[in-house]
């Protein structure tokens, strides 16, 4: 049997478990989506006191923030059992996946798929979709749109490859897997303002060397016609595809030494 | 009295004992708090003055902020309510102590442990960092009293709606609820001064401004002399009001329980 018919075959089985809890379910999707609202929540206050932030406008940032969570929830709903990686090393559960024949990495993504995390993803498209076709007062065309949704995509792509990068130190440190949550909130909450806004240091760090500024920003800046930082040339900005693709690489070579870096917990 | 400040001391060092959940706890709190920084940065870039409050007091606003959300447990703790579901609760029915005061010491006990190891560094990074001003002598006694009052009207919420776990079999739903509510009502996301007035109106309503807006503002000198005091009294008074329900839902909750073995 293929990996991708063993993983469609384990996802199936733990959403049929889920849908098995119907009120449990329902009031998990509820809580994700009521949860990626708090961040929606916080937007609106701020704008109920100030016109523009960093130079754009409400509607802006909205578009940013929902084309960011999306992006995160996509990442999230795929590769969220990540978070377990810790743990799982340190109770000494992570060798079990060694002996299986199929790559560590396969195992540690199917075994923990949770249906619930899409309340967060259709929170999030719902959000695009209102204020892209409601608000934003762009020329939608076929063009744009396919900006807008491969952006969100290689977003997640990106998103995914800091995760893995980021999940890889729980292999060389021990106990360092609590770190590893502030990256991915913390990389989520970058992404959902204007880059601008922030540090110059900041900027240059999370365009050249952790690239999230290509998560959804660098896009959606182009397609709202905004200076680009750094003085890039524009169309630069429509290389997330690009970066996408190389951050994939440079965490899958850092994922792959570290497992033969790895050492089990019991020595 | 001497048992209760024994279940403090005990709550105390509980929770010394993880040091490395301490650093990166402190790790996120800067993190976020320089992330935060650089939103009120962009957002006082037009006007000195945004809900009142000046750059500077915004600033120490994110910092203060980042410092007490361990203090008064802004994510919840889903202790107490997991000793109802287990029945573990049957053996605090036993003990010659009273459940929720025995709790309540234990709790402050860690917000002590909390209020040195997570409040301090934070709160003294923003300050250091952006050169902020800190309060006058007189306002420190106010904020002390603010402070055990946050974490006392946190702890007495926790309570109340961690009892639900006698009722629900998944008390889940109604702690994350909470926990979203207090996240954006407390001011801990957002200050409540920068709230429309609306909303401004619907968190004065409820007991989370208490939790954050409260001690921040006393701390800050935008409260001083009888506006301090009636804050003060806001909080004592939601405390107590949340303190007694908690007794009225744990009186009710423990005649439902049905342990195992009779």
């Amino acid at each position: 049997m293929s990996t991708i018919a063993i993983y469609a075959r384990l996802v199936r089985l733990q959403v049929r478990s889920q849908l098995q809890y119907t009120t449990n379910f329902l009031m998990s999707v509820l809580a994700t989506f009521l949860f990626t609202s708090l961040d929606l929540a916080t937007i609106l206050v701020i704008f109920s006191n100030i016109r523009t932030l960093g130079g754009w406008t409400a509607q802006q940032v909205l578009l940013l923030y929902g084309a960011a969570a999306s992006s995160y929830a996509l990442a999230d709903m795929l590769l969220g059992s990540l978070d377990r990686l810790p743990q799982l090393i340190r109770e000494g559960n992570f060798d079990s996946m060694l002996f299986r024949p199929r790559s560590p990495f396969f195992q540690l993504l199917a075994s923990d798929f949770m249906l619930s995390r899409g309340g967060r993803l259709a929170q999030s498209i719902i959000v695009v979709i209102v204020i892209c076709t409601v608000y934003i007062h762009i020329a939608w065309t076929a063009g744009a749109i396919l900006v807008l949704t491969v952006a969100v995509i290689s977003g997640a792509v990106i998103l995914g490859a800091v995760w893995v990068a980021g999940a890889c130190i729980s292999f060389w440190i021990e106990g360092a897997g609590e770190f590893v949550n502030t990256f991915s909130s913390g990389a989520l909450f970058v992404t959902q303002y204007p880059l601008n806004i922030y540090a110059q240091w900041l900027q240059a760090t999370v365009t050249f060397i952790i690239p999230i500024g290509f998560v959804i920003y660098m896009p959606t800046s182009y397609l709202l016609h905004k200076a680009p930082i750094f003085d890039m040339p524009s169309v630069l900005r429509l290389s997330s595809p690009l970066v996408a693709g190389a951050a994939t690489a440079a965490a899958a070579a850092l994922w792959r030494s570290s497992i033969r870096h790895y050492r089990s917990a019991g020595g | 009295m001497r048992r209760y400040l024994e279940l403090s001391i005990r709550g105390y060092r509980r929770y010394s004992s993880y040091r490395s959940a301490v650093i990166a706890g402190l790790f996120t709190n800067l993190v976020f708090g320089a992330l935060r920084t650089a939103i009120m940065y962009a957002v006082f870039a037009h006007s000195r003055h945004v809900g009142g409050y000046s750059l500077n007091q915004a600033i120490m606003y994110v910092w203060l902020a980042q410092g007490l959300m361990t203090i008064v447990q802004m994510y919840g703790n889903p202790e107490f309510a997991m000793r109802v579901r287990t029945g573990a609760i049957a053996t605090e029915l036993t003990r010659p102590i009273d459940t929720q005061g025995a709790a309540y010491a234990t709790d402050l006990g860690r917000a002590t442990y909390h209020s040195i190891f997570r409040g301090v560094i934070p709160v003294a990074v923003g300050v250091l960092a952006f050169s902020l001003p800190l309060p006058s002598a007189a306002n420190w006694l106010e904020f002390a009293v603010s402070l055990w009052l946050a974490a006392t009207v946190s702890f007495m919420l926790l309570f109340a709606y961690s009892l639900s776990a006698f009722w629900l079999l998944d008390y889940r739903g109604v702690a994350l609820v909470a926990v979203i509510l207090m996240n954006l009502l407390s001011g801990f996301v957002i200050p409540v001064s920068f709230f429309p007035p609306w909303l401004r109106t619907v968190a004065m309503w409820t007991p989370f401004p208490s939790i954050i807006q409260t001690p921040v503002n006393i701390f800050t000198g935008d409260l001083v002399g009888a506006a301090a005091l009636r804050a003060l009294a806001a909080q004592a008074l939601w405390a107590l009001t949340l303190l007694l329900l908690g007794r009225a839902l744990f009186s009710l909750g423990r005649r439902r329980l049905v342990i195992q073995g009779g």
